[in-house]
Parts: structure tokens; C-alpha cells; sequence
């Protein structure tokens, strides 16, 4: 059950939810990681979280002794400052889309619970979501239309890691 | 070297002294209503100063020296744990569980919001005051802390707001004592001005006092179960809005506004997108409200969608009427705001606008980076170019931010609280809003049904969300103990 969210599979054995509310937060979180980069799984992957907590730890480092030069690894390499940077920008983008989503969603007429699980389900390509209507006994037939076209285009910003498609919108890309 | 927290206990000491005499406040209006609790604010009083005394006698001139960075980070958390701490002995001697008395302690000096304390209407005079004095106090203490300390230990991107004055010396004691004289008379003036006005609008003279303490500290402790559902007279809910707005803003820029520089507030990034945002947001909730017919008048639909946003956006946490039954749509808009809190030097917790504005400028360079990978692109907020330490520092802040609220989400959720409850209690604390959602802890009911380690954590959670995430959480790291 656990590796079916986490790798983003969405098979369901079993209706989760019905077991207990620390479950169902439990499962929102794990919708948001996601596997190994490179793999098949969407999410935020594992990567980015290994290099998240590097350079917070070397960030908090830095400011008790702003002087000294501590660099962040990843199994061998060195970290660039660059790279840092981009998967933080990637976190936040993530969420800040989910949570748009999410707004999205719920002016559509959908409760929190479906509206936030949905978008995190969608963006992160998992499948089910939680609640009554989109949980992993329910389908997604019964949410309005335009919320499905939000849906998809959440998938696919969600598979195509995001920057890949905001890129578009940006007018200097066309010029 | 280990680090000296003498100097630490020394401004502590000073800071209880000062708490014992605002007890006495309580205690006056409890002896002047014939009240029998004033007993209760005598002797807490008492103890308080008598610690602070013993600290500063123990600690004699051991601040003649100042204080480095680490040392103002154990401060700036020590205060605000352990002023709750005696905050909340004068409930204890009311007969209030020790954890609730904890709870709306925390939530006063934090300026949530949030309570565990149901009929307010009836309780006496004294505790309601020393409710919102609490959270006064609070108020111009996250001012202080945010343009005096913070800047200085660069939490979160709080460097970019290090004043034309700090220099990057180890010794920030003797600058900061002219600040925060500053700071402490416009506060107090603007807090005048506010009771006077909720006073001429028709609130009695009590009501006036606390709802004036606690609006300019955007806290949002009421004196009426109702909150300002009570007060029926609209212009006394337009003086909240205008008066949230004022708590929300920079204090600095309010100073110079004050000394006939006001265009400076009209110029600054952070006021603008902050006033465009809520001005957009309540221009839109009147339309929903409008055509959904849950307003009875185009005049209340507008007040309420302003008072509503404003309360929510800049954490205050009063409510006018319940929101959370206006439909899905308010409900989803209504815990995205908890989020976004007001400019930094304010009253205000949650991420706070600069944040917004700094990430979305990086965003944009990063994609144009990605396009034209051999250009530079720099970033800027107002006139100041950003370095990449500083958009660092900003985004490690909303990672961490919205990271720790997943985190409480998922701790609450394990004490079986539904999911909208658990998400919306952690980011209400978090961003020291008030009211969560859901049927329990939303902007009718109240925290008191929670269970006892749900208020702990909570708390906990109000404190992180207070002192900007990174200034407890370096306490944490072993780094900062060893040499």
C-alpha cells in the first residue's frame, strides 16, 4: 500500500481511507514524494529531498558563522550553488501549485478534503485521491467537467516537472 | 568557547519586571469592578517580578558586554517561551487547566488568536484584559523582534530589511534602545487612536480597550463569544479594517509616515502588492457573496468580505459571522490566505508578502535562465539588487514553512482529528491566524474540545510559526553549541 503511493502507482488494495484519520493524513504526505528521479514515479522524488535538507543544514550552519564556506554533497558531487537553487525553486513551485489547485478546485464547488487531495494526486500523477467522492473506492467520474480539465492539465504540469511547461509562458521564450 | 547565556537571563530579568507591572493593569480593573480576582494578578505579579529581580541582580553588569548572534537567537526564543510561561500563571489561579491556561497564553503573546475559553461574555473583567494585553504586548514585541533582531540574524531573507544604521558589529544593544523607544510611542499612539475611535462609534469604554489592544496587534482576542459579530454599528467594523491594515503595514515606514514622509508607504513593493491583493480578494468575495445571496445588502456584503479577508490575511482572526458556511469556494480561499500574512516589521505572522514577492522574481529569472543560459539576470525587490544568498534564504524559508505545516498536519491527524481540521489547525497556528476550520476549531467554535496534547503541539506550533521557523530550529542543530 505504501510503495503503491509512494512510487506513484495508485493500485488499491483495500479502501484505505476507512482506516482512521492518521491514515489519511499519513497518505496525503506520501502523494507529495514521489521515487527516484530518472524512474518511473512522479511526485517530488527522493533527490530533491536529499539535497532540500543538505542545503538547509548548510544554510543554518551559515548563519551561526557567516564567514565560513561549507559546501552540501550529494553522494560524491559537490552541490552548486545553482543546482540548490533549482531544486528549491521546484519545491516551491510544486506547492504553491498544488495549492492554486486546490483554490481552483474548491471555487468549482468541491470540499477541501477532495479539492486539496485531488490536486495533490493530480500534479503528483498518483490516482486515487481521499474523501467519498475521488477516494480509492470512488472514481473521478462524479466531479464536475471543468474540474476534469483542470485535472488533466494538473497531470500533465505535474509529469512534465512543471518548469518544462511555465517555460512556455514566458514571452521572452518566444523571442 | 561554550556560549554565556548570562546576558541572556540579564535582559530576561528586565522583560519579566516589566510583565509584572503589566499585571497590575488586570488587577486595577478587577479591584475597580469589585472583582475578588484581583488577588490572582497581585500574586502573579509578585512572582514575576520577583524572578526578574533575582536574574538581574544574579546577572549584575553582565550585558555590559552585548550580545553576539548566538546569543540573541537563545534570547529571541527564550522570550517567547518563557513570557507565556508567566503569562498564564494568573489563569491558573482562576482555576483554568494548566494546559488551556498555557494555550491562551501562548496564543495571546503570539497574537494568534486562537482560545480555549468559551462564554467570554461572562468572564471577569480582569482575565478579559489581561487577554488582550497579552496580546498587545506580543504585538510590539514581533515589531521589535522583526526590525531589530531578525534583519540582524538574517532568518529567512530578514536581511534585506537591515536598517541604514546596522553594521555588521557583533554589539547590537546601545543602537537598538533609540528603535525601540520609537517604535513603542508610535505603537502606543496608534493603539490610542484606535480605542478612541471604537469608543465614538458606540462600544463601551471596556469593550473600546480591549478590541483596541487587540486590533492594532492584529491578535483577535474578542471580548463576546460573537467576536465582532456583536458589535451591529458598520463603521465600528470599517475602523477594524482600517485598523488591521495599519497593524499589517511596515512600523518603520508608519514612523516616517508620521514625521510627513508618507509617500514612502505609498512606494514601497510590500505595501502596494499587499493592498492590491487584499483590495482584489474582498472586490471578488463581495461579487460571490452578491449573486450567491448570502448578503443581505450590498453594504454588508462588502463590509463582511473586507473584514472577513483582512482578518484572515493579516492573522488577526476576529470573525464577522461564520464565513466557513458561504460554500466550498470561501472555504478553499479562506485556508489559502492563512498563508500569506502581512508586510515584514508588522504585527502579522504567516509567510508575509516580501517572501511572495522575492520568490515569484526568482522564479521569472530562473525560467529566463533556463532559456538564455549565458545571460545574467539579476533580481531586485524595490531598488535593492537580490544576492543569491538572499533568495536562498527566502525560498529555504517557504520550504520549511509549508514543510512544517505538512508535518503538524500529519502529527494531529495521528490524534484522530478529521483532515480539515488537522491542515487547517496547523496552518492557523503556524501563521498565528486564529480560527481554523471545520466544525470544531472554525471561526464559530473554539479550540477547548481539542485533546490535551493537540493544544501542547499546537502551541509549539504557534511559538516555530511566531519566531520564523529558523530561529528555533538552529537551537536544534549541534553545530550551534559546539564551537
Amino acid at each position: 500500500m505504501v510503495i503503491s503511493i509512494i512510487t506513484t502507482t495508485g493500485y488499491g488494495l483495500g479502501d484505505y481511507t476507512a482506516w482512521g484519520p492518521p491514515m489519511m493524513g499519513f497518505f496525503l504526505m506520501l502523494t507529495f514524494i514521489g521515487g527516484c528521479t530518472g524512474s518511473t514515479s512522479g511526485g517530488i522524488k527522493i533527490f530533491r529531498f536529499i539535497v532540500f535538507f543538505g542545503t538547509v543544514r548548510a544554510y543554518m550552519n551559515k548563519m551561526i558563522r557567516p564567514d565560513q564556506v561549507v559546501p552540501v554533497r550529494y553522494g560524491d558531487t559537490k552541490i552548486t550553488p545553482d543546482l540548490a537553487f533549482s531544486v528549491l525553486a521546484f519545491l516551491v513551485v510544486y506547492m504553491a501549485t498544488v495549492g492554486l489547485i486546490t483554490v481552483i478546485l474548491g471555487g468549482l464547488g468541491l470540499d477541501l478534503v477532495t479539492a486539496m487531495s485531488a490536486a495533490t494526486t493530480a500534479v503528483s500523477n498518483v490516482g486515487p485521491g481521499l474523501g467519498d467522492v475521488v477516494g480509492p473506492v470512488g472514481n473521478f467520474a462524479d466531479i464536475p467537467s471543468s474540474a476534469k480539465i483542470v485535472l488533466s492539465a494538473a497531470m500533465l504540469l505535474g509529469r512534465l516537472e512543471l518548469f518544462t511547461v511555465l517555460v512556455l509562458f514566458n514571452p521572452e521564450f518566444w523571442r | 568557547m561554550l556560549v554565556s547565556i548570562r546576558p541572556v537571563l540579564s535582559v530576561l530579568g528586565y522583560l519579566y519586571v516589566g510583565l509584572a507591572a503589566a499585571m497590575l493593569i488586570p488587577a486595577f480593573v478587577d479591584v475597580v469592578s469589585r472583582n475578588a480576582d484581583w488577588q490572582a494578578f497581585i500574586i502573579s505579579a509578585l512572582i514575576t517580578g520577583l524572578v526578574g529581580m533575582l536574574l538581574i541582580v544574579a546577572m549584575g553588569g553582565a550585558l555590559r558586554d552585548g550580545l553576539d548572534t548566538r546569543q540573541t537567537f537563545i534570547l529571541t526564543t527564550l522570550c517567547w517561551v518563557s513570557l507565556p510561561a508567566f503569562g498564564a500563571l494568573p489563569f491558573l489561579w482562576l482555576g483554568i487547566a494548566y494546559v488551556d491556561a498555557a494555550f491562551e497564553a501562548v496564543s495571546g503573546f503570539t497574537t494568534t488568536g486562537s482560545t480555549v475559553l468559551t462564554g467570554l461574555d461572562s468572564l471577569p473583567p480582569g482575565l478579559l484584559v489581561w487577554r488582550s494585553l497579552m496580546q498587545w504586548m506580543g504585538g510590539v514585541g514581533i515589531v521589535v523582534m522583526a526590525i531589530v533582531l531578525l534583519p540582524f540574524l538574517r532568518v529567512g531573507g530578514m536581511q534585506l530589511f537591515q536598517t541604514e544604521s546596522s553594521d555588521q558589529s557583533e554589539k547590537i544593544v546601545s543602537r537598538s534602545i533609540e528603535l525601540i523607544r520609537l517604535i513603542s510611542m508610535t505603537y502606543l499612539l496608534l493603539t490610542s487612536l484606535c480605542i478612541v475611535l471604537y469608543w465614538f462609534s458606540g462600544m463601551t469604554m471596556f469593550d473600546a480597550f480591549n478590541h483596541g489592544l487587540t486590533t492594532i496587534a492584529t491578535g483577535g482576542y474578542s471580548t463576546h463569544d460573537n467576536s465582532f459579530g456583536y458589535f451591529t454599528n458598520p463603521v465600528t467594523g470599517w475602523i477594524a479594517v482600517v485598523f488591521m491594515i495599519v497593524g499589517a503595514l511596515p512600523f518603520v515606514l508608519i514612523i516616517q509616515a508620521l514625521r510627513g514622509q508618507p509617500m514612502l508607504l505609498w512606494r514601497d513593493p510590500q505595501v502596494r502588492a499587499f493592498l492590491w491583493l487584499v483590495g482584489l480578494i474582498s472586490l471578488a468575495l463581495t461579487i460571490y457573496l452578491g449573486t450567491s445571496g448570502n448578503a443581505d445588502s450590498f453594504g454588508s456584503a462588502i463590509l463582511q468580505s473586507a473584514f472577513n479577508v483582512i482578518s484572515v490575511v493579516t492573522g488577526t482572526g476576529y470573525a464577522m459571522g461564520d464565513y466557513t458556511s458561504w460554500g466550498a469556494p470561501v472555504i478553499g480561499l479562506a485556508f489559502l490566505l492563512k498563508f500569506v500574512g502581512g508586510c515584514t516589521g508588522s504585527t502579522t505572522g504567516g509567510i508575509k508578502v516580501f517572501r511572495f514577492l522575492v520568490f515569484f522574481g526568482t522564479v521569472i529569472a530562473h525560467m529566463r535562465r533556463m532559456v538564455r543560459p549565458n545571460r545574467v539576470i539579476s533580481v531586485s525587490y524595490g531598488n535593492t539588487h537580490l544576492t543569491p544568498e538572499l533568495t536562498f534564504s527566502v525560498l529555504a524559508f517557504l520550504v520549511v514553512y509549508i514543510g512544517t505545516v505538512g508535518i503538524l498536519t500529519l502529527i494531529l491527524s495521528l490524534f484522530h482529528l478529521d483532515l480539515v481540521t488537522a491542515v487547517s489547525a496547523a496552518a492557523t497556528s503556524v501563521g498565528n491566524v486564529g480560527p481554523g476550520l471545520g466544525t470544531m476549531i472554525g471561526p464559530a467554535g473554539n479550540f477547548a474540545p481539542l485533546p490535551d496534547p493537540v493544544k501542547w503541539i499546537l502551541c509549539a506550533a504557534m511559538l516555530l510559526g511566531r519566531l520564523e521557523l529558523f530561529t528555533v530550529l538552529i537551537l536544534l542543530d549541534p553545530d550551534f553549541w559546539s564551537k
